[in-house]
């Protein structure tokens, strides 16, 4: 399973003991210029907070048995939120997902009936619904903002843009299949990718369903 | 009431070392954090330093641009302070976040156009190597990155897609393609295994 040039060539590629001095201590600077803002705008609290503490352990000294906290349990840390820019949660229904992604999302009316469906929120803010119809995969994306929310990478060699609905929207494929559909509306960026691809004024009618419901 | 006056003095004693040791500790809570941090950050730079610059040098192609990649892909995991669960977990995330450092990079044109891992093929002479990476430099960054990641790093088409942010098909296809234009430019023959 190598593609054994390639990976020869790679091999050769590694982070030397040079590089890695190198790159801690920028990353290192970088991150404490980043977090020092932050720090000059919070500096005071953990000593109102050490404060505060020290004067109810006074006050607790001269009438409880036992008193103190443990150094070890010392001031409490913020809780970290898993973040990653591109790690999807599911959610079992389309109102469990716009509750997360905070914005509205509708289903694909054409094809909210598919027999196979799944709700994703990708790096929190991009909503995806997949739908299986009849072997075919939809990927229907909204996300706040313009622009290509799609994924999909590829160059297609054909590229065509039609006014739906008063709408402006991109179609893209290969040869008679039309695989990806982009637009824009109501400050959200929309797409619509098909797998397999079907022809255009297939995917124009299920965008079109999209925009005017 | 001697006693009782010795009692209470002994412990607020105690209860007053105890608060100090707390203030203290309160005070200094966020340096021990960094150099927590920066201990982590070490550690993910040992373990998965090298897959984060080989998979910035596939988009890239210039060591230069790479490493810069991996200090920026660091930079994000000291200031994001991710919660990961594994160490699988850990290194899709930092190889997300450098896929994505390196496709900004591309946009926005800032990438030197030096390839000194050619030049240094071809010093050795080792034209076989600089050819098959001169051919990988044609391939599109979507289709490169995506050979990389199977081929290199052995991941499978789903785990490539959750990197890269896009579509499992997608996946698929930047696969097919990228080893038919391979093919097409070297007009060799490799042992390719089917796409899994």
């Amino acid at each position: 399973m190598t593609l054994t040039r390639y990976n020869e060539i790679m091999d050769r590629v590694k982070v030397t003991p040079e590089l890695r001095e190198r790159v801690l201590t920028g990353a290192a600077q970088a991150a404490e210029a980043a977090a020092g803002a932050q720090k000059r705008r919070g500096a005071w609290r953990p000593w109102v907070l050490a404060v505060a503490c020290l004067a109810l352990v006074l006050l607790g000294s001269l009438t409880l048995p036992r008193l103190g906290r443990s150094p070890e349990t010392a001031a409490p840390t913020e809780v970290s939120e898993v973040q990653g820019g591109w790690d999807a949660v599911e959610y079992d229904t389309i109102r469990a997902l716009t509750e997360a992604a905070g914005f509205p999302v509708e289903e694909v009316p054409a094809l909210r009936d598919a027999a196979g469906k799944s709700y994703l929120l990708i790096g929190g803010e991009l909503a995806e619904i997949t739908y299986t119809v009849s072997g075919n995969r939809y990927d229907y994306r909204v996300s706040p903002g313009s622009g290509d929310n799609s994924g999909d990478y590829n160059d297609y060699p054909t590229e065509r843009t039609v006014e739906l609905e008063g709408v402006s929207v991109t179609f893209k494929g290969e040869g008679g299949a039309c695989r990806l559909a982009l637009w824009e509306a109501n400050g959200f960026a929309c797409s619509l990718a098909c797998d397999n691809g079907v022809p255009q004024q297939d995917l124009e009618a299920l965008v079109r369903s999209v925009i005017r419901p | 009431m001697e006693l009782l006056q010795e009692t209470l003095g002994s412990r607020l004693r105690r209860s007053l070392a105890q608060a100090w040791a707390f203030v203290r500790s309160a005070v200094s809570a966020p340096e021990a954090q960094a150099q927590g941090l920066a201990l982590d950050a070490g550690r993910a730079l040992d373990e998965w330093g090298t897959s984060i610059l080989r998979l910035a040098l596939s988009y890239l192609h210039s060591r230069e641009d790479a490493e810069d990649i991996l200090q920026d892909t660091l930079i994000r995991y000291l200031t994001a302070k991710p919660v990961l669960q594994s160490r699988e977990h850990e290194k899709a995330w930092l190889l997300r976040v450098a896929a994505n450092l390196c496709k900004n990079r591309i946009d926005y044109n800032r990438v030197r156009q030096a390839d000194e891992l050619k030049e240094e093929l071809l010093g050795e002479e080792r034209e076989d190597l600089a050819f098959v990476w001169e051919a990988v430099a044609q391939l599109p960054e979507a289709q490169r990155a995506a050979i990389h990641l199977f081929y290199h790093e052995g991941y499978q088409t789903a785990e490539i897609a959750r990197i890269l942010g896009r579509r499992e098909a997608t996946v698929r296809s930047d696969l097919k393609r990228g080893r038919e234009r391979l093919k097409a430019i070297l007009k060799e023959a490799y042992d390719f295994d089917p796409i899994q």
